[in-house]
């Protein structure tokens, strides 16, 4: 007997003790997929023929079988299943897991068990229940369908159960699985054939004698259901959804009306409403030739549609009402029916409409999941799922969406073909800020993150509570926030004389990893800045799901919004965005947006208060203490005090605050309006379909320039020089360059291997150290930093905590903008940015 | 960290004597707060003048600040001003005179001294005003000069550091003991630890004057870092050793609940009453039986006060606090003492944020806002509007916010500024009217609003409240669609 066994059951092996159940398991099944109940006698009570043991062994049984069909691991349980209340236990667990509940009966003459029964050792029941068990199974075999078994195989001789094979075969919903396209997936059509046909024209189909309408290209529609009722032709919708599945042009899912109007086809008796009316009198009004043959077809070909599809690899999912991940590529009655209805709350809208369950909401799979069901406004991707009905027949659009690029096609209405009562609804019923809210749970009391270059990060619940302050009091629109810069760590103290930081110490660093290049860039001395830049309203619309007209957002290290004033905002914004354009990065990347990297001149466009009330005030009293003690001991030198020392002692540090704020001078400048802020962009961090952590810096480096010349006196180009970090030459020339630069107000610069993200081994290298001016420093470790009592002490800092934070958040910062790339869910995104912010909070010493 | 002071009385030298510091000699000393030199720039029978300067050592001031969590490593003019560091210093070096001692001419120690004291980084939280009122009770003239922030850079105004120059007839130790309790408690901020000794120190050299001290309260509050249970003691000892008819006053520090309060980081507007008047309006309106409601939630719920009166209404089954500070959400469940048995199951506090949503604040009856979107960035409003009436969705939402127009009634309140330093905005009347309509028409809910505290005739209450009630949906009822 040829047994065809669906990939993912939950397999029942019927049969008295002696069967040969064991014997058949262990010759068709890997012993992982088979779950006996004397092994879990065993191990429960150390006695596999302990029978006081058996309702402990079934918990834990069932318990491991549930788990293995939540993973989509086909299980066998192997145990007699004679009695009807273990085989209901059986289907129940396969059902809650979406499992296809299946019994394999194995049903040898009586005497060949009792034969085998005497022949072991270990079992201490008597024959006679050996025979019962018998009976019971042969009586069991006409009630195993109406209990709920979807496939039954019934093996009574020894040697049918020898000559058995088993092969296991996809569920219906999974067989197209390995189908990569590319697909046109088409929204709900209700019947709008005359739209239907400009879609497929627009998507490039071409009409057809047989097969409806073929792609030259090879390209293949999918239905996703509800083809007729309430609009004027569904009659030729359903013809042609028909004509093309049949020829292997396209796919096509059922849809709640489909279903309904199969029953009614089928002459049961069902509610006229909701359009079917229209349907039926349609088909009532064919002529007399094509009237039967078309609820011939019809019915055939509506009912055999499978609920949902899974295709391109495991990557998209079509359900006509969507679908929840744990249902994707299973199946039962439950998911066939989220598939047509979805999920209701029971209640009804203002109106009349059904309220829904957002499933959709807290998605967070891995595939893409395209369906229709529910007219909305707008066609928007959220958590990596797509509504596509966007309410033609109620006068809305008719939509498709081309996979894998994922674009959207749409054609308007013609009319409104049928009064909805309202305008259609938003695309996000249950966030009414259009997926702005990120939910609480996702950023709350999760202890890590897993990250692709280094693994779980672990974020302690008191950071991730301070971050939520940071974050809730000031941040960004979160639709924007797709990722936070890291920290970086200064180089190594230098020992040369006068000196806290020194290049060499930054190029040792990377000599020493064996790095080849190395690029040094210029650090302006700034303030952070992060920015996503759309190409117009429409693409932050269609990437961003921000539909306010906004075209980007600019933040700052914490995630707060850059520019106070709303219309300097976008005028920034815009001149990047005219930037961009002018420099021809949009075709060159093919993306409508980026990501930039970078730093935003002058420091008091953002640090004015603390420089007006920390930095220069430190100056004024500095130099008023120092000035009135100086003049004191001249006073007191002059009549023959000695205090020589003293005076000299006072005058240096008069000097060293004169320096301190000349080099504060040097990071203000004035400002008007935007006039006079400098944007330096550095990364070009990602755009559509890539972050470039592994494209080289000279990639990064030539792509700003060009956008830095196309957008003016806005821009500023970041000096740089690359060299080999063992060059005796090259870093004596680098060192020179620091030295000048540092020396006419400089902060300093920053060493990073050319290769941007570089290993050494396994070890994550720093993806850039700091190497700060001598004067720049006096801001940070104070004016007096280099006398040589301090220096000594400044020189004992530790960098070990900086830099681990550094290396992490570089982690994180990448993963979020990874997850965002790949088209994962906010939720998905947000973790890791918020993490970055989360690690923040650890105190290190903030002059590193 | 430097101060001179001169003297032209008769045999001015004689400082010499009750300073036990020799005119001709440098006096060093090595103090925990850093390197202290006292030396006389001028000595003769006419004039005198000593100088005290103290170098603090600014890498172990950055370290010990880090250890101590007040930040700290940036920018810090703390070493040269003349604050708590420069009061050590004084007392270290002072301190036979700052007690009234001295071996020789002891008989000058009680007497009058023409004085000049001259302090050129004198910080004034408060502005000359608050040196003024601080010295001039005790007899002195304040002259002040304030060197701009940088000479190049006008438009930055002068530097909040003041050059200061006092000048009156006071005994040498009286000025010594002014200067040590008073520049630290003008300075404001003092991070290191407060205790015992220094109650006892500031009694001993506060004494009789600052007893009588008009501003004898701010002025040990200060000097104790707001610290209740410190004032208090100092405050008792001051009056049990120099008793007379000061008054009642409590200290502006404590607050109602006598619970600790860290200085406001910017002074704030006091506003007698009205947030009790604010409370108490919101808990009447959620408190009408006709609106029964069981179980509310407070938004921002803050240091707890609104809680406190829910939790005074025994109608009020089911209690949640809200709040975005962690840290704050600690303190507020010790003051409430939410351990107690019968508010264990009534009353959760937890951390969370209105541009949030959360499932956790679903299911109640009632939210309440009580002065808190005016804390929110004006383009996140929307936002919020969306989490508390969209998703969270109570059947009744009240909040409230300031009304700008009102502002103009208070005359401390300079024209244009908001009552609060964290505000990001304040609404007038028809702002808030506004604003309200809109959410309210967006979210489905109907809104009242009413004035809170009592209304000017031109313009009108000092808060105002809406009141959103939920308009109720319709009944379930079967329906297929698609």
């Amino acid at each position: 007997m040829k047994i065809e066994l669906p990939d993912l059951s939950l397999v029942c092996l019927v049969g008295a003790s002696g069967s040969g159940k064991s014997t058949f398991a262990a010759k068709y099944f890997r012993s992982t997929e088979v779950l006996s109940s004397d092994a879990f006698r065993g191990w429960v009570a150390d006695d596999e023929a302990d029978q006081s043991a058996t309702e402990d062994a079934f918990e834990a049984l069932f318990h491991l079988a549930g788990v293995r069909l939540k993973r989509g691991r086909l299980t066998v349980i192997d145990a007699t299943h004679t009695r009807r209340e273990d085989r209901a236990k059986a289907v129940a667990l396969a059902r809650a897991h979406h499992a296809i509940p299946v019994a394999i009966v194995l049903a040898p003459p009586a005497d060949v068990c009792l034969e085998r029964h005497a022949g072991r050792e270990d079992r201490r029941f008597s024959t006679r229940v050996v025979r019962n068990q018998h009976r019971d199974v042969l009586r069991s075999l006409k009630h195993l369908r109406r209990e709920g078994f979807r496939h039954t195989w019934v093996l009574k001789e020894p040697e049918t159960i020898d000559a058995a094979t088993i092969a296991r075969v996809p569920l219906y919903c999974r067989r197209h699985q390995a189908d990569a396209g590319p697909f046109d997936i088409i929204g709900d059509v209700h019947g709008c054939m005359d739209e239907l046909r400009a879609l497929l024209a627009t998507l490039g189909y071409e009409p057809h004698a047989t097969a409806g309408f073929v792609h030259p290209k090879g390209r293949k529609a999918i239905f996703l259901g509800d083809l007729g009722d309430r609009g004027p032709d569904s009659v030729g919708v359903i013809e042609t959804a028909m004509a093309m599945c049949d020829a292997g042009q396209a796919y096509a899912v059922p849809g709640n009306h489909d279903a309904k109007l199969v029953r009614a086809l089928r002459g049961r008796n069902v509610r006229r409403s909701h359009g079917l009316d229209e349907t039926l009198t349609q088909i009532d009004s064919l002529p007399d030739s094509r009237r039967e043959p078309f609820r011939e077809s019809a019915t055939r070909f509506l009912d055999g549609l499978v609920s949902h599809l899974v295709l391109d690899g495991g990557g998209l999912v079509v359900a006509h009402a969507g679908l929840p991940e744990a249902m994707h590529g299973r199946g039962s009655g439950a998911v066939r029916e989220f598939c047509l209805y979805g999920q209701t709350t029971g209640r009804v809208t203002e109106e009349g409409f059904p309220e829904r369950l957002d499933w959709a909401a807290n998605y967070a799979g891995g595939a893409a999941v395209v369906h229709g069901h529910v007219a909305v406004s707008a066609a928007v991707w959220r958590n990596n799922v797509l509504n596509l009905d966007t309410g033609c027949v109620f006068g809305g659009e008719l939509s498709a969406l081309r996979w894998p690029e994922r674009e959207i096609v749409q054609i308007p209405a013609a009319k409104t073909h049928y009064d909805r009562g309202g305008p259609l609804p938003s695309p996000f019923p249950d966030d009414p800020a259009g997926g702005a809210l990120p939910d609480a749970a996702d950023l709350l009391g999760k202890n890590g993150v897993e990250t692709e270059l280094m693994g779980r990060i672990t974020v302690r619940a008191e950071q991730s509570a301070a971050a939520l302050e940071v974050m809730a009091r000031h941040g960004v629109d979160p639709r924007w926030l797709i990722h936070l810069p890291p920290t970086m760590s200064p180089c190594a103290a230098s020992q040369l004389d006068a000196f806290l930081e020194h290049p060499a110490e930054a190029f040792s660093l990377y000599a020493s990893a064996g790095v080849k290049e190395v690029v040094c860039e210029e650090k302006h001395m700034g303030s952070r800045a992060l920015l996503v830049v759309c190409r117009d309203a429409d693409a932050a619309a269609a990437r961003f799901n921000v539909t306010d007209g906004s075209i980007g957002e600019c933040w700052t290290r914490t995630g707060r919004r850059f520019f106070n004033d709303a219309e300097q905002h976008s005028e920034f914004l815009n001149r990047v965005r005219d930037a961009v354009t002018t420099a021809g990065l949009w075709d060159e990347l093919n993306s409508d947006w980026l990501c930039l990297d970078a730093e935003l001149l002058p420091w008091n466009l953002k640090a004015d208060s603390l420089i007006r009330g920390q930095f220069a005030p430190t100056a004024a009293a500095g130099l008023a203490a120092t000035g009135a003690a100086a003049d004191a001991l001249a006073r007191a030198i002059e009549r023959g005090v000695d205090l020589a020392e003293d005076a000299d002692r006072l005058r240096d540090r008069h000097q060293d605050l004169l320096q301190y704020r000349v080099a504060l001078r040097e990071y203000v400048r004035d400002l008007n309006g935007l006039e006079g802020v400098r944007l330096a962009p550095f990364h070009l961090l990602a755009h559509e379909g890539r972050v470039n952590h592994e494209r080289p810096h000279r990639w990064h480096l030539d792509r700003l320039d060009r956008l830095c010349e196309a957008g003016g006196d806005l821009f500023l180009r970041t000096s740089r020089r690359f060299l080999d970090p063992a060059d005796p030459t090259a870093i004596a020339e680098a060192t020179d360059w620091w030295e000048a630069a540092t020396a006419a107000g400089g902060e300093g610069m920053v060493v990073k291997p050319a290769g941007f993200t570089q290993r050494d081994g396994r070890t994550l290298l720093q993806p850039g150290v700091k190497v700060r001016g001598r004067e720049y420093l006096r801001l940070i470790y104070g004016p007096h930093y280099l006398a040589p009592r301090n220096l000594k002490r400044l020189r004992d800092r530790s960098l070990g905590r900086k830099r681990g934070l550094a290396l992490r958040e570089f982690a994180l910062g990448i993963e979020s903008l990874t997850r965002f790339v790949n088209r994962e869910p906010l939720c998905r995104v947000h973790p890791p940015a918020f993490a970055v912010l989360a690690l923040e909070s650890e105190p290190v010493d903030p002059r590193l | 960290m430097f101060f001179s002071l001169a003297t032209t009385a008769p045999q001015a030298a004689d400082l010499g004597y009750l300073l036990q510091k020799h005119p001709e000699r440098v006096f060093r000393k090595s103090l925990s707060v850093g390197e202290a030199t006292v030396f006389y720039p001028e000595a003769t029978d006419d004039r005198c003048e000593v100088c005290l300067l103290l170098e603090p050592d600014s890498v172990k001031l950055a370290r010990d600040a880090m250890k101590h969590g007040n930040g700290g490593g940036y920018a810090d003019a703390k070493p040269y001003l003349a604050g708590s560091l420069l009061s050590v210093a004084i007392g270290r070096c002072f301190n036979s005179a700052l007690g009234g001692r001295a071996k020789e001419k002891t008989e000058r120690l009680t007497e009058d001294w023409p004085v000049t004291v001259s302090v050129p980084a004198l910080p004034c939280r408060g502005g000359p005003d608050a040196v003024r009122a601080a010295f001039e009770p005790l007899g002195y003239s304040c002259d002040f000069a304030a060197p701009p922030l940088d000479p190049e850079r006008p438009e930055w105004g002068d530097s909040a550091v003041h050059q200061v120059t006092l000048t009156g007839r006071q005994p040498i130790p009286a000025v010594l003991n002014h200067l040590a309790v008073l520049l630290p408690a003008l300075e404001g901020d003092r991070h290191h630890f407060i205790g015992d000794a220094e109650v006892e120190q500031l009694v001993r050299r506060g004494g009789e004057w600052l007893a009588e001290h008009p501003l004898r309260d701010k002025l040990v509050a200060f000097s104790l870092k707001r610290k209740p249970s410190l004032i208090a003691e100092a405050l008792e000892r001051l009056d049990a050793a120099f008793a007379d008819e000061s008054t009642e006053e409590e200290p502006d520090a404590s607050n109602e609940e006598g619970g600790e309060v860290a200085p406001a980081k910017q002074p704030r507007v006091r506003l007698p009453k009205l947030h009790t008047l604010r409370l108490d309006a919101i808990r009447d309106v959620l408190a009408e039986p006709a609106r029964g409601i069981s179980s509310v939630v407070d938004l921002g719920c803050g240091e707890g006060k609104l809680l406190r009166k829910l939790i005074a209404e025994p109608r009020f089954t089911r209690i949640l606090g809200m709040d975005v500070s962690a840290p704050q959400l600690a303190r507020t469940e010790e003051r409430l003492k939410l351990d107690r048995s019968d508010r264990r199951e009534r009353v959760t506090l937890i951390q969370g944020s209105l541009t949030l949503r959360d499932d956790r604040l679903s299911g109640f009856d009632a939210a309440a806002l009580c002065e808190v979107i005016e804390h929110l960035d004006p383009h996140r409003l929307d936002l919020v509007a969306a989490s508390v009436f969209g998703c969270a969705a109570p059947k009744v939402v009240v909040l409230t916010t300031p009304n700008r127009e009102y502002n103009a009634v208070w005359e401390a309140l300079p024209a244009g500024t908001f009552r609060h330093a964290d505000h990001r905005f304040e609404w007038d009347r028809a702002e808030f009217a506004a604003w309200t309509d809109a959410v309210a028409a967006r979210h489905r809910y109907a809104v009242e609003r009413r004035p809170v505290g009592e209304e000017h005739p031109d313009h009108g209450p000092p808060s105002q409240m809406a009141i959103f009630t939920k308009t109720s949906t319709r009944a379930a009822e079967t329906g297929e669609d698609g």
